[in-house]
């Protein structure tokens, strides 16, 4: 009861604010519009979520693809000193996290507990303690060889990043962290299609990455008044711009249930997609750039 | 004067949400995420809270030749929280309603966009003050 009396005390008390905002809108400095604008913007977005698939189920698309695991193109370890700002935190600590999931996925012992490190660095940094602590560590040391309870304890700990930062309301920084693992996914793919251009299941995934660009495109629009969202916004409609020359298949939503195992399959058989070997240097370039421009 | 009753009226606001937000991802994570299981939830703790007749949705991109389970949950006094699922035609593929299941699971044969709604049932305030409480929509995949 304490708790509905609280969520509905928040709602009441911002309507104040916003009305009381109305009232002196002609006195107010252009902070206080931005500020109001702001809490506007994210009362209107929370209503929509826009989700995108972790950096562990992209590895796990990867590795089912039948990729190959490259050392070399994962993120330098000695650069998670280097950052020192909260947005650069954010960014890297969401690819070194593609880079634990990545890691871990493709079962390289020694790699994960590296990357592990460089995300519990950026996170301390970032004031997250309870993501990627000493339990976490203790936790992944012991289930190294059982891979199920590796994947869930990782994703244990991006649910204990995008809980505190919403807490705390800085969902923007989590939105960061979901651009950086997202981006450090689509450039390992990118990677690995180079070294085996007629794998059609991972040019496959690379395309359909289109849809899920779409999503972290809704998911950054509203924190646009951060001058780094804004920045990566523009990066990655660049990037949209080269999926648009993808065409994806989708097929018939038809709905069939198995009557065994109660599972719904939603659709019916589809071409595979994929994409051309220009689509595909086009993407490599642009995701290695706006890398670049990220992990410098 | 009215610029320090804005910033006392804008800071306890942010107070008042930041407690919300603790005590929404507190059941979110207590009550709701342990039956996502044996599906590997994605990171993201979508919850937030909303009065009766409120709704919410959740865009999310879903793979051919993965397992997914949708599972919704929300706070009791919201009464039964129902959700639909569309494909991005916005045609249906799931109502709760029919099958009073909290969670949904499925495949897709072709990787698609899907839409996930959720709708909190509309009900009569007793008090004159509207009941919020938290609801969650939470996506897992099975390796």
């Amino acid at each position: 009861m304490k708790h509905v009396k609280l969520l509905t005390l928040s709602v009441v008390t911002a309507s104040i604010t916003f009305t009381a905002c109305n009232n002196t809108s002609n006195n107010t400095t252009n902070q206080e519009k931005d500020t109001v604008a702001q809490n506007a913007m994210n009362s209107e977005a929370r209503k929509v979520f826009y989700s995108l698939p972790s950096p562990m189920e992209l590895s796990s698309l990867l590795q089912k693809s039948g990729s190959k695991f490259d050392k070399a193109n994962l993120h330098d370890l000695k650069a998670v000193d280097h950052y020192n700002t909260n947005d650069s935190r954010a960014l890297n600590l969401g690819v070194y996290g593609a880079d634990l999931s990545y890691t871990s996925v493709f079962d390289q012992t020694q790699e994960t507990m590296q990357y592990l490190k460089a995300a519990q660095k950026l996170s301390d940094a970032l004031g997250i303690s309870s993501a990627f602590n000493k339990d976490v560590v203790e936790r992944i040391q012991t289930n190294m060889n059982n891979k199920d309870s590796l994947m869930n304890i990782i994703s244990d700990s991006y649910l204990e990043t995008d809980a505190f930062l919403n807490e705390n309301e800085r969902q923007n920084i989590s939105a960061l962290i979901i651009s950086g693992g997202w981006i450090e996914g689509l450039y390992l793919a990118s990677k690995m299609a180079y070294v085996a251009p007629k794998n059609e299941v991972l040019l496959g995934r690379i395309a359909e990455q289109k849809l899920s660009l779409d999503n972290l495109l809704g998911l950054l629009s509203a924190y646009q008044q951060h001058e780094s969202v804004k920045d990566l916004t523009l990066k990655l409609n660049e990037l949209k711009e080269i999926f648009a020359t993808i065409d994806l298949s989708t097929g018939e939503s038809t709905v069939s249930v198995d009557p065994k195992t109660k599972t719904t399959t939603i659709g019916s058989d589809a071409k595979s997609n994929t994409l051309n070997e220009e689509q595909l240097k086009k993407i490599a370039s642009k995701v290695a750039e706006i890398r670049t421009a990220i992990t410098k | 004067m009215k610029k320090l009753l804005f910033t006392l009226l804008t800071g306890l606001a942010l107070l008042i949400n930041i407690n919300a937000n603790a005590q929404c991802n507190n059941f979110t994570k207590g009550k709701c995420v342990p039956s996502l299981k044996p599906y590997i939830h994605n990171g993201q703790l979508n919850s937030t809270a909303l009065a009766p007749g409120e709704n919410a949705e959740l865009m999310m991109t879903f793979y051919a030749g993965q397992e997914y389970r949708i599972y919704t949950c929300a706070q009791e006094l919201l009464g039964a929280v129902q959700y639909k699922v569309f494909d991005s035609n916005h045609k249906e593929v799931f109502n709760s309603e029919s099958t009073n299941q909290k969670n949904f699971d499925f495949n897709v044969k072709a990787t698609q966009q899907l839409i996930i709604e959720v709708t909190v049932p509309k009900a009569e305030a007793k008090t004159g003050i509207v009941e919020q409480g938290c609801v969650a929509v939470l996506v897992g995949f099975k390796k």
